[in-house]
């Protein structure tokens, strides 16, 4: 009895410089984060990741891939889910929400949410802004072309395409309705107009791909996000890109959600919070060419001419409705096989 | 004399259950899960899955001509590889058994490699050589042989040529394993009896190497039917395969039941080609 | 069988890999003999048979055969019947299926064929009958059934690598008349390539011997026999073989034997009455069953008796002499008294050979 008591204080002794720690201690939990490989999970590990862990000592674990592998696995996981935050596109936020497999954003748990532009945290937490522009073979385009240029006969059969279902493609179909005069809620005509541009070259797999052909004047154009082509600008002399103004590029928005009923719904929110900050936000705009979506970002007017910044710019952009677009999903995937990619 | 203990019963099944159990839990339900789905729904508009019986994912791809033409690019395209496979494993084969004593292990090793390397390292490295601005329209045009590119890439040759640099070893390791019973007298004979080269190779050698060869086109066959990662690489999405499609369904557009069917449709041919297979198998044996 | 001969082979050499397998062959075979390559194994018999079957092709040389040259030809247009030494019967086909095999490849017609298969079956001791695969034969019947392919297609040289060295000792005795009861038959000129030269000497017209890549001598069996050329040749062709002593030339009448012992032999076989010099190192052979035992006498070798083999009809008896040890074949009859005994050589000119050359003095 007076050993158990004897060890029982030397413990409780040792632990006693631990005590002030122990409010923010989470030493021996992962935070699991799933996310796109590359430039975003080194920021992230820079950014977020690393100064998280030496906050809380806590480790995050990240995994890479695709945002559909990432919805397939909440799904999959829904009542026992191993990821505590994914990164995931504009138009399956919504989705994941309406579904319960994400939780509400909640400026009352990530306080950084507050800084974000109003309205963008639908579904998720907003993380980027970037827009759909058109990258384009400085061969064939001595100006920077509008959307419409694209549909001239001599760039017919020219064209890239990210594979199907994805924003650059959704975004390409809105811009096609927008030009044949209709909106998105007709697919037939919208469709139509988007084979008008003929079959592509091809359905890309990596962006090295596409960016070799298109410097070498094998590809006329392709629709691509702001972020990705303006980072590999330097590399590819034959390549521009631009911001069409008729109609303006598509908003495009990576969402970083917390899952629901996750295994580390506070770390989760830490993490979240730290990715909205200022300071991350900040570097994505630097090196990734990705807008911010914090508003208290400030950048030099160099780098805030290549990136999406200001709610002004925002209203310019073509919306989609992306419920609407998430339902079409299924038909609209057969129509693209068949009338875009079957020609 | 005495007799050799029989192993009992009991001891048999203690030793197979862990991988039994294994299997059942890790493959058996999940596929028969698989099975289930291709005949619900999906919820329009959700994620959700609807578990009405229904054959709608079945009809959808009867009914569709975009998807019967998938299945028979697929088909086409795996019966095409299995062929040229089979035309340069043959000779390649013979060969290494034949005049390769010494090396014999080595080449086996390099013949294997592709299969250990995975799917995607040497397709992405197909697309680099096989590119209009890659090595051979390279090579081919400073040669002066063409002006323009030869289109190697979103077409069925660019897929072939990735197709069968996957899995030419999975028809020579059986040629190789048969023709190592097919001494090389029996082709002098025929020789002394009259027989050309090639009447020797199609009157002798052929026949006794079908086994191996049954073997190595069902392997070829089936890989490429359910090959994945190098059509969608090197058909740049123009060249539609079942299993492009499946994954489409699957990963992209969530609906399962529907990439379920898909996957049914491909499991439906797998076992036509095993069946044939056996078959043939078994008339050999009958006939020998 | 007078005129140029049938199948002439001319300075056909050949190497592999730096070494060579083939120095500079010549041979005659007249139409209708039946020749034997004999040697020891990697002496070049089995290659130059594949040269004249067409399946290797000689870095050098010409091979004609009745009056064509034929060096050149590829196996199939040759007309040449080849038995291998496992039969290299198809698997796949039946029995008739295989012996048809070279007469479909001639394209003749079925009537025809299944005829020609039925003599050749019968000509080798077969039931024509038989329907079976090769697999359900024993190894002599599908011996039987290689030769009668090879014959069926009427070849004009039948070429047989090692027929008989798959089959057990008793069946090689009684097949080995057979194929030469065969080869009178049909008359068709025969190359069987042995190592086993009782085989060769049984049944062939002449016997080419062969030492590494080189033949030593191309006789008939009982001139190979009775006058070898080579010292190899004397201790190889024989059952059992000539003994070959050592001994040198010590003067004009005697002999040391390689243990220093002399020996003062009958004048034929003195070292002067045969050329050789003193201080020749030689080798004489001695052929077992031309040896006589004795006790007493002169001219005779002391040798000590080391063993004696009962044969049946003969015994051999086998003495240590010289540091040598000599085989000799007596009758059963004769006694063999004390181990300590003479032998005697048959007092006629000896066959000797220089004991570093191995040719003939």
């Amino acid at each position: 009895m007076k050993r158990i008591a004897c060890y029982a204080a030397l413990t409780a002794v040792s632990l006693f410089p631990c005590l002030p720690a122990l409010a923010q201690d989470y030493s021996g939990r992962t935070l699991v984060v799933g996310t796109w490989g590359g430039d975003i999970e080194r920021l992230l590990r820079e950014h977020v990741a690393g100064p998280l862990e030496a906050m809380t000592g806590a480790k995050v674990e990240f995994l890479l891939g695709g945002s559909g592998d990432r919805m397939s696995k909440m799904v999959a996981e829904r009542n026992n889910p191993t990821m505590d935050v994914t990164f995931q596109n504009i138009y399956e936020a919504p989705a994941a929400l309406k579904e319960g497999l994400v939780v509400a954003p909640d400026a009352a748990l990530v306080p950084t949410a507050a800084d974000v532009w109003a309205g963008m945290n639908d579904g998720c937490y907003a993380m980027s802004l970037v827009g759909l522009g058109i990258a384009y073979s400085k061969a064939l385009f001595p100006e920077a072309p509008e959307w419409a240029d694209l549909w001239k006969e001599e760039f017919k059969g020219k064209m890239a395409y990210a594979p199907y279902p994805s924003s650059e493609g959704d975004g390409m179909l809105a811009v096609a309705a927008r030009i044949a005069g209709v909106s998105e809620r007709d697919p037939d005509a919208t469709f139509a107009k988007l084979a008008e541009l003929g079959a592509p070259v091809l359905s890309y797999s990596s962006l090295d791909e596409v960016f070799t052909l298109m410097d070498a004047g094998e590809i006329a154009a392709a629709p691509m996000i702001s972020g990705y082509v303006l980072s590999n600008l330097e590399n590819y002399e034959g390549i521009g890109f631009v911001f069409p103004k008729s109609p303006g590029p598509v908003l495009v928005r990576d969402m970083v959600c917390q899952v629901a009923n996750s295994p580390e719904p506070e770390l989760a929110q830490m993490f979240i919070d730290l990715a909205l900050s200022v300071e991350t936000q900040t570097a994505y705009a630097k090196e990734l060419n990705f807008g911010p979506t914090n508003s208290k970002v400030e950048l030099t007017e160099a780098e805030a001419d290549r990136v999406i910044n200001t709610p002004e710019e925002v209203t310019s952009l073509l919306q989609l409705d992306w419920p609407y677009v998430i339902e079409q999903r299924s038909d609209w995937t057969d129509r693209w096989n068949k009338q875009i990619l079957g020609q | 004399m005495k007799q050799t203990p029989d192993i009992k019963p009991i001891a048999t099944a203690l030793l197979v259950a862990p991988a039994a159990i294994l299997m059942f839990g890790v493959f058996v339900l999940p596929f028969l899960f698989l099975v289930v789905l291709s005949f619900w729904s999906q919820v329009p508009g959700s994620l959700g899955l609807d578990p009405t019986f229904t054959l709608a994912n079945y009809a959808r791809i009867i009914s569709d001509s975009y998807y019967l033409g998938g299945l028979w690019t697929t088909l086409w395209l795996s019966g095409l590889v299995t062929l040229l496979c089979l035309v340069l494993a043959l000779p390649l084969a013979r060969w290494i058994v034949l005049h390769a004593k010494r090396t014999k292990g080595l080449l086996i090793g390099l013949c294997i490699l592709p299969l250990v390397c995975g799917a995607l390292l040497p397709t992405l490295g197909l697309v680099n050589l096989l590119s209009p601005l890659g090595f051979i329209n390279g090579a081919l045009k400073s040669m002066g042989l063409i002006k323009t590119s030869l289109p190697l890439l979103g077409n069925i040759a660019g897929v072939s040529i990735g197709l069968i640099q996957a899995f030419l070893p999975l028809m020579i390791l059986p040629l190789i394993s048969t023709n190592e019973r097919i001494p090389h007298d029996y082709e002098k004979a025929a020789m002394s009896l009259g027989a050309t080269r090639l009447v020797a190779w199609r009157r002798v050698l052929l026949p006794l190497m079908l086994p191996g060869i049954v073997a190595g086109s069902l392997l070829v066959f089936c890989a490429s039917l359910t090959a994945f990662v190098t059509p969608q690489i090197l058909g740049q999405g123009k060249v539609v395969t079942f299993a492009s499609l499946a994954y489409q369904q699957a990963a992209m557009v969530l609906d399962w039941p529907f990439a379920s069917a898909l996957g049914m449709v491909m499991l439906l041919f797998l076992a036509l080609a095993g069946i044939l297979g056996a078959l043939v198998s078994r008339g050999l044996g009958r006939s020998s | 069988m007078t005129g140029s001969p049938y199948l002439r082979i001319r300075s056909v050499q050949k190497s592999y890999k730096g070494s060579v397998a083939l120095h500079d062959i010549d041979l005659d075979v007249e139409q209708g003999a039946f020749v034997s390559l004999l040697g020891p194994s990697g002496c070049g018999k089995s290659t130059l048979l594949q040269i004249l079957a067409g399946l290797l092709e000689p870095d050098r040389g010409q091979i004609q055969l009745d009056g064509a040259d034929i060096t050149n030809l590829p196996p199939w247009r040759r007309n040449i019947g080849l038995v291998f030494q496992n039969y290299a019967l198809f698997p796949h086909l039946s029995i008739r299926q295989n012996v048809r095999f070279g007469l479909d490849m001639l394209g003749m017609g079925r009537v025809e064929a299944e005829k020609r298969v039925d003599e050749s079956l019968e000509m080798v001791g077969l039931d024509p009958s038989l329907s079976r695969r090769p697999g359900e034969l024993s190894g002599g019947q599908q011996q039987r059934v290689a030769i009668a392919r090879a014959i069926a297609i009427r070849p004009r040289l039948l070429l047989m690598d090692e027929p008989l060295s798959n089959l057990d000792a008793v069946l090689r005795h009684k097949v080995r008349l057979e194929l030469r009861e065969l080869h009178d038959r049909t008359g068709i000129t025969t190359i069987m390539v042995t190592h086993d030269q009782a085989e060769a000497l049984a049944t062939s017209d002449r016997i080419a011997v062969m030492q590494s890549g080189r033949i030593l001598q191309y006789e008939a069996p009982e001139t190979l026999y009775g006058a070898p050329a080579t010292a190899f040749i004397a201790g190889f062709v024989g059952s059992p073989p000539a003994n070959l002593l050592p001994l040198t030339a010590s003067g004009p009448d005697n002999w040391t034997l390689a243990d220093g012992q002399v020996w003062q032999p009958a004048a034929v076989l003195a070292p002067k009455a045969n050329g050789a010099q003193s201080g020749r190192a030689c080798l004489i052979a001695l052929r077992p069953e031309t040896l006589t035992i004795g006790t007493s006498g002169d001219g005779g070798l002391p040798a000590r008796v080391a063993a004696v083999e009962f044969n049946g009809g003969d015994r051999l008896v086998h003495a240590e002499t010289g540091g040598t040890r000599i085989t000799v074949r007596i009758a059963a009859s004769q006694a063999i008294a004390s181990p300590d005994i003479l032998l005697f050589p048959p007092q006629q000119a000896p066959v000797l050979f220089d004991a570093t050359t191995g040719t003939r003095l």
